[in-house]
């Protein structure tokens, strides 16, 4: 187990740091032009709120009393799962254009079903998830294509 | 006041008899109950999910099958609540507490056909506040201008960040972070890009489908990652057990009627939600219980309380979404981008401009609160065996629907791409407690604040006190100032006072 200490504080300083980006952008474009908003005024207004609540929150962490930031504790497997999960949603991007939805969705279908296994890897339980993906793969493909009438990438093979 | 409850009627006739309408909410429900019975989706996940599949649909079929999912998770929480112990979404947990109890004294059937009763006198309470309350702020419709809304949208946006969560800062935090958002694209007014990274993706801006699947959908299947996965033996039961028992209803009148009447008050308000009143029901109805010692061992009363709560706070959380614009949970936040998407403003001028759209589409709530007392009952075993589907199977599913239905949106891949990042900031914001609500009303109406105000002051020439034209929207910044100042100055009393008492 791993520890992510003050991931709470991360995030609002993920925030702190979005907030003074979006200002300092909006002091380039134009905050107020002869006395009426420009490009950058709603910017302005959201980066300061932003900037300032996350800096209020990362202030009250910090020395309003939370001595004691709080941590959260990480399964490092987990977020191995997770980063798998992610890979593949980010490898059906890439392969949906040049392999079409169709296998590069049933893909990442089998690719997150053995991620996402309680059991130990075994033949039958690697056949179920590849049965399970073809045949809801293609049926989801069907609905989308023929009942919804969605143009979807057909890729290289031009299957469906 | 007949001629609202004379479309009202007309509104049931039509979607009995409109088959789209009728099988949006069957469709609806039942995807509902499935998602309410799933531990790791809940209703707003269900809802963001199911969000760009449906805005292919007319406007009164696709909310129509938004609603049922809402409705059908709040009904389906309390299967596995029961069965198993294991509430299926949030709302559901303070079922568990009698519910669980009861069933492993071998009265399931009972606790179940009794927690769908009292789901469905929840419902109707709320449905009845929800037609009667929408009719009277609806009547206050005209006297709203562009000056007014735009009072109202920052009243909302400021009342949702100070209560989504328990710290106002991190609510404005991701206010700011969700206007922000709402910015990306080509400027209203001038036409330049912003924030668009020199993508040609970006310059039409976000989509709220996609961020709020990627959000709640992908976001809550990342986080639910951490729960370990679901072993037990349901409880059993027997059709005829569920079958109702007016002796029942009769014994648990007054704890359904205190259940129906917390969850209503409590969901109306922004940002509190269906879950805190449960709590609140349930403990009401500890105290006017003539046997509160049984609360915790398997109580009849302890379970219909909190069943009629959460089922009269999600009809309650759409008060203020129809008639103000102003959702009052997550789940109402993802409903208030599929209006916006499918063309329609909530706020004040809805039932003016959409009445028969409005009251058509209340007329399938009030058909689909039927609709799902038959459906829970006649599936209770499948929905019970359904907690049981392993994630290998059930999330590769999920995902898949998620993948073919944002790319319909655009027809892009690029989208898919902004799930994944709002994936991973939805699962952030979840692990650290940021609130969503927030950022999906920043989202959507910082875009038209910005709009409105710009437009507001190239008119009067810069002039700001044109915000200010109307005793309206007056009343409205001194209400928002208020409830901004309010809690500040309370603080600060509170601790004058205990500074001045004597140690």
């Amino acid at each position: 187990m791993a520890r992510f200490r003050n991931a709470e504080s991360l995030f609002s300083l993920f925030l702190l740091l979005v907030g003074t980006g979006v200002l300092s952008y909006a002091s380039y474009s134009g905050i107020l032009e002869r006395g009426r908003p420009g490009p950058g005024m709603f910017p302005f207004l959201a980066g300061l709120l932003m900037a300032a609540a996350s800096a209020g929150s990362l202030w009250k962490a910090y020395a309003g009393g939370e001595a004691e930031p709080r941590g959260e504790s990480v399964d490092l497997g987990m977020v191995g799962r997770i980063a798998l999960i992610l890979a593949a949603m980010i490898g059906l991007v890439l392969l949906a254009e040049p392999l079409g939805l169709l296998i590069a969705s049933t893909a990442m279908m089998v690719l997150i079903g053995l991620t996402c296994r309680a059991e130990p890897l075994n033949r039958r339980f690697v056949g179920n998830v590849i049965v399970v993906s073809i045949l809801f793969g293609i049926a989801n493909h069907l609905f989308f294509k023929y009942f919804l009438k969605v143009p979807l990438p057909e890729g290289l093979f031009g299957l469906m | 006041m007949t001629d609202s409850l004379g479309m009202l009627m007309n509104g049931i006739l039509a979607t009995l008899l409109t088959w789209q309408y009728l099988l949006a909410v069957v469709i609806g429900s039942l995807a509902g109950l499935l998602i309410g019975v799933l531990p790791g989706l809940g209703p707003a996940a269900g809802v963001a999910i199911m969000l760009p599949v449906v805005v292919t649909l007319d406007p009164t079929t696709a909310l129509a099958m938004l609603a049922g999912i809402y409705f059908g998770a709040m009904y389906g929480g309390a299967i596995t609540a029961i069965l198993l112990g294991i509430p299926g979404d949030a709302p559901s947990v303070m079922t568990v507490l009698d519910g669980h109890p009861f069933a492993k004294q071998g009265e399931a059937g009972r606790a179940l056909g009794l927690s769908t009763y009292a789901s469905f006198i929840g419902g109707l309470v709320g449905l009845i506040g929800l037609t009667f309350s929408a009719q009277i702020l609806s009547r206050y419709a005209l006297a709203f201008g562009p000056s007014e809304i735009t009072a109202l949208m920052i009243f909302s946006m400021s009342m949702v960040s100070l209560f989504a969560s328990g710290q106002p800062a991190k609510g404005f935090a991701v206010l700011g972070f969700g206007i922000w958002l709402g910015l990306i694209g080509l400027d209203p007014i001038t036409g330049g890009p912003r924030f668009t990274l020199g993508t040609v993706e970006l310059l039409d801006g976000l989509d709220f489908a996609v961020v709020a699947v990627g959000l709640f959908g992908l976001g809550e299947m990342l986080i639910s990652m951490r729960d370990a996965v679901i072993k037990g033996n349901p409880s059993t039961y027997s059709y005829r057990s569920m079958m109702p028992r007016l002796a029942d209803l009769y014994a648990t009148r007054k704890a359904m009627g205190v259940g129906s009447a917390v969850g209503f008050m409590i969901g109306i308000l922004p940002g509190v939600g269906a879950t805190a009143a449960t709590m609140l029901a349930y403990a009401a109805a500890k105290k006017i219980s003539r046997t509160p010692e049984k609360f915790g061992n398997g109580s009849l009363e302890g379970i219909a309380a909190p069943e009629a709560a959460n089922n009269a706070a999600s009809y309650a959380a759409m008060v203020t979404l129809f008639t103000l614009g102003i959702p009052a949970s997550a789940t109402t936040a993802v409903l208030l981008a599929g209006l916006v998407m499918l063309g329609l403003q909530p706020g004040p001028l809805l039932f003016q401009q959409h009445t028969e759209f409005v009251w058509t589409l209340f007329g399938t709530f009030y058909v689909g609160n039927l609709v799902l007392v038959v459906l829970t009952l006649a599936l209770v075993p499948l929905l019970a065996a359904a907690i049981f589907i392993p994630r290998a199977y059930l999330y590769p599913i999920v995902l898949a629907i998620i993948v073919y239905g944002i790319y319909s949106i655009n027809f892009s891949t690029f989208d898919l791409l902004i799930v994944v990042v709002f994936g991973v900031i939805g699962y952030f914001m979840k692990l650290t407690n940021f609130p969503m609500v927030p950022l999906v009303l920043g989202l959507i109406l910082g875009p038209i604040l910005e709009v409105n105000i710009r437009r507001m002051l190239i008119a009067s020439r810069g002039d700001w006190t044109a915000f200010l034209d109307s005793s309206i929207s007056l009343t409205i910044y001194l209400m928002t100032l208020v409830l901004l100042v309010a809690p500040f100055l309370l603080r600060r009393l509170t601790a004058a006072r205990a500074g001045a008492v004597p140690q």
